[in-house]
């Protein structure tokens, strides 16, 4: 299990992206329309910009004692006692971010799908299949993550092809008529619910990623890639709809997608150009799963470690926030903060790297 | 202590209670008695009349030398084996040899002789090409290796020999090239072997049953093929092949998910032809495996993706019908299913009133009297047509399994079961690997080189490399430097 | 072994209970066509079109003309009442998803259109692309008791209609419930909806009678655009008005033009690819309305050398400064009649010109569009001359 965990680059490339994806679905749009209106293109471009910084960051953190897991370089590099803290707290957040991508994907499939279901039927559901699918491992879960994004972009292409005729630019103007402060606050919702997640990557050690030379500029062009995506899809959205339909809808995205009319016949494939958000949550609910239960090792009963966090994360989320406008205030209040906690502790990693290499 | 050939002959009369078939033949010959033992029906009697018994009658007789020395020398046939113990005496025997034992000796001969029972090479019956050559493998040992080594002449061809069956002693080789498989295979696939402690081995699929991999995934992992051009294919790139005595199928290892989306013609014809019907065959497979659980979805939960006109269509079929659409399918299914297996099994003579008579049932008939709607005909129609293009026929029974699984998915939770077992699915077939190597192999861990050989095929010339999984030895065409390992 | 044999059941009855909730069976289902909302003194009435399943399982010979929708309707205070009661007349639950067209009558519209808003616009399974009309001069029960003669679902052929009017002719527009929910939600725009009217020959229109004679039936004509001011309808702007409206909104394909050349005379001239833009010029603080397109000549009953270049652009003028004159005029008659903004003027100085829309939107209505200042060019060019040569009054 430990010695075959190897992973390829490209497979990393499709985990970052899908990762990034998976918190815009509802709450990610809905904080960047409401901090930045209209111009939340810019706001997209300015965090684009701040992504690459931190992704550098992450890459200097990781390229240091490329054989441990992100726990483990915190213990080493701050001793036993702070090193524990600062783990939990990172596993706690961590766990906010769980519940965050379970409770969208259980409201987006409640809400929008089965409309008649109670909700506790679908998370359980979705529970289990997300517990079989860790319970493979690290490298299949790769392999599917690969797989996957080949199927997304493919359905991501046929989704922008088909809306990119009815944008109206018009929905776009008046450009900046508030000048630069609110894209500039919408920037750093971007960067704190699609870029800091991305984080969670840092618990696979270096050395079980076959090619290391390209690490370093595939990890990058894969954050870019998923600027652009993002980039795209909030132009379409927004083009498409106007801004005051896109910011009464908790599902903007799937609205949007009500419009396609492609070649005049294909009329109502929105259920299945969907299907791409949901295909990133379940992946990035995994990989948080993964974090947790790669912190918490003990010498065995791995599997038994993955069932107590799926039931912790389904139970909290089913508990945790009764409606929709809670859960988007929350969001919009509190969760920068979650980000911004993780994005301290990055630092202070990178520091303390710097100031070891100093030494030595 | 075969010396004493009286107990020896006493002991094997007893042991196979006095067979007939066994035929003991005495001479004398420089005052020691000397016995021939054969088996009858497994040797033919004209190289025993002819090489053994009449070099027998002229071998020369001289004081100083043994007599075992002066037959090995001097008998006429073309292979001859010592041995040394009673039970290699029955093994040589029953593998039709012809035994001779000399009294007060310690050393027995045993000579090749054995009959030919086995049927001609023929036309492949269950793998067609139209172009491509027309050899197939026959239930002989020797002449299955022989196809294979007609086309692949080189001192690499490494053959290792295990014998199986507790009963049967079934002959099994291992055929690698030396300096292109990864060693670590062979010595796998050897070690497996070994280990079997079974009765009999009467077919290569007994074979393919016991070395398989307990992984619970019931699409097939191990190639069997009755094709020496397939099986040499395979070699050169670097697979391994078993050749089981009395199976006309040999096995291939590993088998990877794109090999069977192959057929045996793939360089004989033009890349975009190829590519054309690989494609097709990949569309065939999610058609075979999605379309009735989608359909099931679409029609029960998700009504709003049908488009209106459709949709009144659908309805208005439906309206008579009194089953649940789930249940409707179901049955269609397994009487689809039935249909197939008795095709396969009737004899040719009442095939054709038979098929008729099913295709009656399923059609026009059960929707007149309305039990089923006109729909679900095509939607099993179009399914049972989309399995049939696979060469496997492991493959075709592996999908009728997860398209079951699809159906009830799709009936529980609409399009988002069909999801959820997607996921499900992919991740079972990511997550099996065959005899080491990922299944999914030049698409989930992506090797460029192989996917020249994927989803669409890339012109002979341009097809260089052999896959890193696969083999050390890169190089296949133009300058190279070859390392053997 | 013993904890898989657990997890398995688990996983079964889990299967086994959830999701049932959702199955509905198409024979449960009654595909909803159509839906028009009248007033009644209890509060609203939902009239609802279905689609009648029924009709095709006799064999075709089997005679007579079974109508193809059967019509259900409710009184209640609320709409979702009204909607769900309807259960207690008709044997399957109403299947909004596929709707086509949703009439509106006018004394609803009247009203003000914010209740009819809330239910559409939460219920998840309704997709909001169906097209919103009025009922104009008529309750909507007695359009979508009406058979047609061309199709045999009547709210299939009022959008065809709209949908082939839209482009060739450009008098109405297609409004979709969510183009609706659009304009309701703008601040600076205000709503516009097409209206339909009845043209009743005979007394009986909703009989079988109707489709057997050729000409002598009902037929749901489409006429005028309704206007509306804080989403209360207060009139309409007849046909020829409504093509000058979708050239400010820039939404006409093609469409014709007639302009008099001589007395009594006039030319027609069939203009296509039109682009009409309506922009607001930051220095003259004007809004300025631009139109193009290719025109073709088709009808000319007068005399004009059109094998001259002269001749060419004599026509040119003629059709142009019609276009001008008559959006001018529309417009000045538009805001002193109704003082309503729905050629969504303010929008457009918002989009522009952010500073000039703050100091003019606080009384807009009782200065700024009164005073406002507009320009309407138009550059169509006679592009092709038919098939023939030169005019047949050459003699």
């Amino acid at each position: 299990m430990t010695s075959e965990n190897k992973i390829d680059a490209l497979q990393l490339c499709s985990l970052i992206i899908m990762i990034s994806l998976s918190g815009f679905l509802g709450s990610g749009f809905y904080c960047l329309i409401k901090a930045a209106l209209t111009n939340g293109y810019l706001s997209i471009v300015i965090g684009g910009a701040i992504a690459i910084i931190i992704a550098c960051l992450l890459l200097y953190i990781a390229n240091y004692e490329i054989e441990l897991p992100i726990n483990e370089k915190i213990n080493k590099l701050f001793g036993k006692g702070i090193g524990v803290i600062l783990n939990v707290i990172l596993t706690i957040l961590v766990f906010a971010i769980g519940v965050f991508f379970t409770y969208n994907l259980n409201n987006f499939i409640s809400s929008q799908f089965l409309s008649e279901t109670p909700i506790t039927f679908i998370a359980i559901v979705f529970a289990l299949l997300l517990l079989y699918v860790i319970n493979k491992g690290i490298e299949t879960l790769s392999r599917v993550a690969l797989l996957i994004l080949v199927l997304n972009l493919i359905l991501y292409v046929i989704a922008i092809f088909g809306l990119t005729p009815t944008i109206e630019l018009d929905n776009f103007l008046p450009f900046m008529k508030d000048g630069l402060s609110k894209p500039l606050i919408g920037s750093l919702y971007f960067v704190a619910i699609n870029i800091m997640p991305v984080f969670l990557l840092l618990i696979i050690p270096k050395k079980n990623i076959v090619d290391e030379n390209h690490y370093n500029k595939f990890v990058i062009i894969s954050i870019i890639i998923s600027i652009v995506l993002i980039f795209f899809i909030f132009v379409v959205v927004v083009g498409n709809l106007g801004i005051y339909l896109a910011s009464s809808y908790q599902y903007p995205e799937y609205i949007v997608l009500k419009r396609i009319s492609l070649f005049n016949f294909l009329d109502r494939i929105e259920n299945m150009l969907v299907i791409q958000w949901i295909f990133a949550l379940c992946l990035s609910i995994c990989i948080v799963v993964y974090y947790i239960s790669n912190t918490i090792k003990k010498k065995k009963h791995n599997k038994l470690i993955n069932t107590g966090i799926i039931l912790a994360l389904l139970i909290a989320s089913l508990y945790s926030f009764k409606n929709n406008t809670i859960f988007n205030e929350f969001i919009y209040y509190y969760f920068p903060y979650v980000s911004l906690t993780i994005f301290i502790i990055m630092l202070l990693c990178g520091i303390m790297i710097f100031i070891k290499r100093r030494r030595t | 202590m075969i010396g004493n050939v009286y107990e020896v002959v006493k002991k094997l009369k007893k042991e196979t209670n006095d067979l007939k078939d066994i035929i003991y033949r005495k001479k004398k010959m420089g005052g020691k008695d000397v016995y021939i033992i054969y088996n009858e029906p497994l040797t033919s009697s004209d190289k025993i009349s002819d090489f053994v018994i009449r070099s027998l009658n002229n071998i020369a007789r001289s004081r100083s030398r043994k007599l075992i020395d002066l037959m090995e020398n001097d008998l006429s046939n073309y292979k001859v084996m010592r041995f040394y113990d009673y039970d290699t005496l029955c093994k040589y025997l029953h593998r039709g040899f012809c035994i001779i034992i000399v009294s007060s000796e310690n050393v027995g001969l045993a000579l090749e002789t054995k009959a030919n029972i086995n049927r001609s090479v023929g036309i492949p019956d269950s793998e067609n090409t139209i172009r491509g050559p027309k050899d197939a493998f026959v239930e002989n040992y020797q002449i299955n290796i022989g196809l294979i080594k007609k086309r692949i002449k080189t001192n690499d061809l490494w053959i290792d020999e295990v014998n199986i069956g507790r009963y049967t002693d079934t002959q099994i080789g291992v055929l690698s090239i030396n300096g292109v498989v990864k060693r670590e295979l062979v010595d796998e696939v050897i070690d497996k072997l070994k280990k079997i402690d079974i009765s009999g081995i009467i077919n290569s699929d007994m074979v393919k049953n016991l070395i398989e991999k307990e992984t619970k995934c019931l699409l097939p992992t191990i190639i069997s093929t009755e094709r020496p051009d397939v099986v040499s294919n395979a070699l050169l790139e670097g697979k391994v092949a078993i050749v089981i005595d009395n199976s006309p199928y040999a096995l291939i290892i590993p088998g990877l998910f794109n090999d069977y989306f192959k057929t045996p013609e793939d360089f004989y014809a033009k890349n975009i032809n190829t590519t054309f019907t690989r494609i097709l065959k990949y569309v065939a497979f999610f058609i075979a495996l999605l379309t009735p659980g989608i359909y099931i979805a679409l029609i029960t939960y998700n009504q709003e993706m049908i488009p209106t006109d459709l949709l009144i269509n659908f309805a208005m079929q439906r309206e008579g019908v009194p089953f649940p659409a789930f249940f409707e399918a179901f049955m269609m299914m397994i009487s689809f299913e039935i249909l197939r297996e008795a095709d396969l099994r009737v004899p040719g003579v009442s095939g054709n009133s038979l098929s008729i008579v099913g295709a009656l049932i399923l059609g026009e008939a059960a929707v007149n009297a309305g039990i089923v709607s006109p729909i679900m005909i095509i939607v099993i129609s179009i399914t049972a047509i989309s399995s049939l293009p696979f060469t496997e026929p492991e493959m075709t029974n592996g999908i009728r399994w997860y398209r079951l699984l699809f159906m009830i998915g799709g009936s529980f939770l609409g399009i988002i079961g069909i999801v959820v077992i997607f996921i499900y699915f992919i991740t079972k077939m990511a997550s099996v690997k065959s005899f080491g190597k990922p299944y999914l192999m030049p698409f989930a861990p992506v090797s460029l080189v192989g996917l020249k050989d994927g989803f669409v095929q890339f012109p002979l010339k341009s097809n260089k490399k052999r896959v890193k999984y696969l083999s050390n030895n890169i190089i296949k065409q133009g300058d190279d430097e070859i390392e053997k390992n | 072994m013993r904890l898989k044999k657990i997890k398995l059941c688990f996983l079964f009855s889990v299967f086994f209970l959830s999701g049932c909730y959702n199955y509905h069976e198409l024979s449960e289902l009654s595909i909803t066509t159509a839906i028009g909302i009248d007033k009644s003194e209890n509060g609203y009435k939902l009239i609802a079109q279905v689609m009648n399943i029924q009709k095709k399982n006799s064999d075709a010979s089997s005679g007579g003309n079974t109508p193809e929708v059967i019509i259900y309707e409710n009184e209640d205070k609320s709409l979702l009442n009204a909607l769900r009661h309807i259960v207690l007349q008709a044997p399957k639950k109403l299947y909004p998803s596929h709707l086509d067209i949703l009439l509106i009558s006018e004394d609803v519209a009247k009203e003000g259109l914010e209740d009819i808003f809330e239910f559409f616009f939460r219920d998840p399974n309704v997709r909001m692309q169906f097209n919103v009309l009025i009922a104009k001069g008529t309750t909507s029960e007695e359009v979508l008791e009406t058979l047609t003669p061309g199709q045999a679902v009547s709210s299939k052929n009022i959008v065809d209609s709209q949908e082939t009017d839209a482009k060739y002719l450009g008098t109405s527009q297609l409004i979709t419930f969510e183009d609706l929910m659009d304009m309701y939600l703008n601040p600076n725009k205000e709503i516009i909806i097409p209206a339909a009217i009845l043209n009743t020959k005979t007394s009986e229109n909703n009989s079988i009678e109707n489709i057997e004679k050729a000409n002598d039936n009902t037929k749901i004509i489409l006429d005028s655009t309704g206007v509306f001011k804080d989403s209360k309808l207060i009139g309409y702007i007849d046909n020829e008005e409504s093509i000058y409206l979708n050239y400010i909104k820039g939404e006409v394909l093609g469409t014709l033009i007639i302009c008099e050349c001589d007395k009594g005379n006039y030319l027609t001239s069939e203009v296509k690819n039109i682009k009409s833009t309506a922009n607001f010029d930051k220095k003259e603080k004007k809004i300025v309305i631009e139109v193009s397109g290719d025109g073709n000549i088709n009808e000319m009953n007068c005399y004009i050398d059109v094998e001259k270049d002269s001749g060419i652009e004599k026509i040119e003028k003629l059709v142009n400064d019609e276009v001008e004159k008559n959006i001018n005029k529309f417009i000045r008659d538009s805001i002193s009649k109704y003082n309503s903004d729905f050629f969504s003027f303010l929008d457009i100085i918002y989009k522009s010109d952010y500073t000039y829309y703050k100091t003019i939107k606080d009384n807009w209505y009782e200065s700024g569009l009164k005073n406002l200042k507009f320009e309407v060019k138009s550059k169509i060019k006679i592009t092709k001359k038919g098939n023939v040569l030169r005019d047949i009054y050459d003699k």
